[in-house]
């Protein structure tokens, strides 16, 4: 681990962690280029951003899903995975002009957060790190689905519209899978798998309306452009959950 | 009777339970931190018996109407299951199972939560080193021994409490307990809670939390079910 602090003060690691988060971000906005060099920059973000988070557990020890900025780039990469294999379809090319920004727009939130370079005893259970990594991935699956959603309200192809409740659909079976894991992990260290506190609260308000959505989709009345906004929604709602509970909505810290 | 039957399976009902559950859940995560005192001992006892003895209806009625919107959904979602399966499907076996899976799934999780409301118990325990305590009738925990390891920037990365746990006096077994690995024994689940480091005084202590939890190895079994239904219900669309 110490390898991987290059002889540097902790001071000078920051900085040098900050850029090494700031340029996949530089990247994926350079990805906008149409053709090939468009694919390429796309490409070296990419190579980027896993060289940056390859580095964050390389000096932790363990993987960087534990605190805010870890978490957030982790998702930023997982909706930029995501975007590679969707925009693959040529149907959906538009997809750039939401989904890069976005990333980028994610990668900068990360950096407003220190990096944190501890992790409680609680935290150190496979069943903890599968519940983060299933979360970031679903929240992901929202952020893409949002951009696609938006793409459909704005333009109408149905195209979009489709692949917006695939994402949805998937991102849901994720999150449900990241919150059975979590339920394990919270069950093994604090010996409950609930407990009355906004944060659970607005968890279960997150599961609960792609749930709304999903059947919302089905009924008639709503098909179409109410259900896609409703889709759009969970990832505002998702994002609430993670940054907003806490901080407008006071909730107390877990027990222990 | 037949009325009823199609209000349960209607996707009106459902699309009405889940937004009503959503603003319950919304109103509950504003109740909660503005009547902190008031709601700070709702998880140290089973549901039910803290909503007796809390009283305060105008503080509770919501969590009596997110238990009642939340048992309306199972209905519902039981009724759907039924209805979806007394269908033919055009689209194979998988695909018509795996979303009835997952519902099964939700519905135990939902039932685990009741079996805790009413039957699961929890205590902490702060037991000192080379001291018991008791940590259910007749049965008592010794921790003969409790640390930490701290790394270079002072912070714990490990506790450890050895244990030697007695029924009626006698030794009945010997566990290493650390975060996160708790220790079974009889129907308990012992879990650890702090670790106090002590002073000239006063010996370190852990404070091992102890509970009683009937629902856990449903909403274990129901999780499970949800992520196998997820699994099918992608291989099947892939298929």
């Amino acid at each position: 681990m110490e390898f991987f602090r290059f002889g540097l003060n902790d001071y000078g690691l920051a900085v040098l962690t900050f850029f090494m988060l700031l340029a996949p971000a530089a990247f994926y906005i350079m990805a906008l280029m149409e053709g090939r060099a468009g694919r390429a920059m796309f490409g070296a973000g990419l190579v980027a951003h896993a060289v940056s988070i390859a580095h964050r557990g390389a000096l932790l020890g363990w993987l960087p899903l534990t605190e805010k900025y870890d978490n957030i780039s982790f998702m930023a990469f997982a909706a930029a995975i995501l975007y590679y294999f969707i925009s693959r379809n040529e149907k959906l090319r538009s997809l750039a002009r939401y989904a890069l920004p976005l990333i980028c727009v994610i990668i900068f939130v990360a950096l407003k957060f220190r990096t944190i370079n501890t992790i409680s005893p609680f935290m150190m259970t496979p069943w903890f790190f599968a519940h983060s990594l299933f979360y970031f991935i679903s929240y992901a699956f929202f952020a893409i689905a949002a951009c696609l959603g938006t793409h459909y309200v704005i333009s109408g192809d149905s195209e979009y519209e489709v692949m917006e409740y695939r994402m949805l659909s998937l991102g849901w079976i994720l999150l449900s899978v990241s919150l059975f894991c979590g339920s394990v992990w919270f069950y093994l260290a604090y010996g409950t798998y609930w407990l009355w506190t906004s944060k659970e609260m607005w968890i279960s308000i997150t599961w609960l309306f792609v749930g709304l959505y999903l059947h919302a989709r089905l009924m008639r009345p709503l098909h179409g452009v109410p259900a896609a906004v409703m889709g759009v929604l969970v990832f505002g709602v998702a994002l609430f959950t993670y940054f907003g509970v806490g901080t407008v909505i006071p909730s107390p810290p877990t027990q222990f | 009777m037949k009325k009823l039957w199609d209000i349960l399976i209607s996707l009106n009902t459902v699309f009405a339970l889940f937004a009503l559950t959503i603003a319950l859940c919304l109103l509950g995560s504003v109740m909660l931190p503005t009547h902190l005192e008031f709601f700070s001992g709702i998880d140290d006892s089973p549901l039910f018996q803290w909503l007796a003895e809390a009283g305060a209806p105008g503080l509770t009625w919501w969590v009596y109407a997110l238990v009642a919107s939340v048992a309306l959904l199972a209905l519902s979602t039981v009724a759907c299951t039924v209805d979806a399966l007394s269908r033919r499907s055009v689209r194979g076996l998988l695909h018509k199972l795996s979303p009835q899976v997952m519902h099964l799934g939700v519905l135990m999780v939902m039932l685990a939560h009741l079996l805790t409301a009413v039957f699961g118990m929890r205590a902490d325990v702060q037991v000192a080193k080379g001291t018991r305590g008791e940590v259910a009738p007749g049965i008592e925990v010794l921790v003969s021994e409790v640390s930490a390891e701290v790394n270079e920037a002072g912070t714990s990365t490990r506790w450890l409490a050895e244990l030697v746990l007695y029924r009626e006096g006698k030794v009945i077994a010997r566990r290493a307990l650390v975060p996160a690995q708790p220790v079974f024994i009889d129907g308990l689940g012992l879990f650890f809670g702090t670790f106090n480091e002590g002073d000239d005084n006063r010996a370190p202590s852990a404070t091992i939390r102890v509970t009683h939890d009937p629902g856990a190895k449903w909403a274990l079994a129901g999780g499970i079910l949800v992520v196998l239904g997820g699994i099918g219900f992608i291989y099947s669309r892939r298929s």
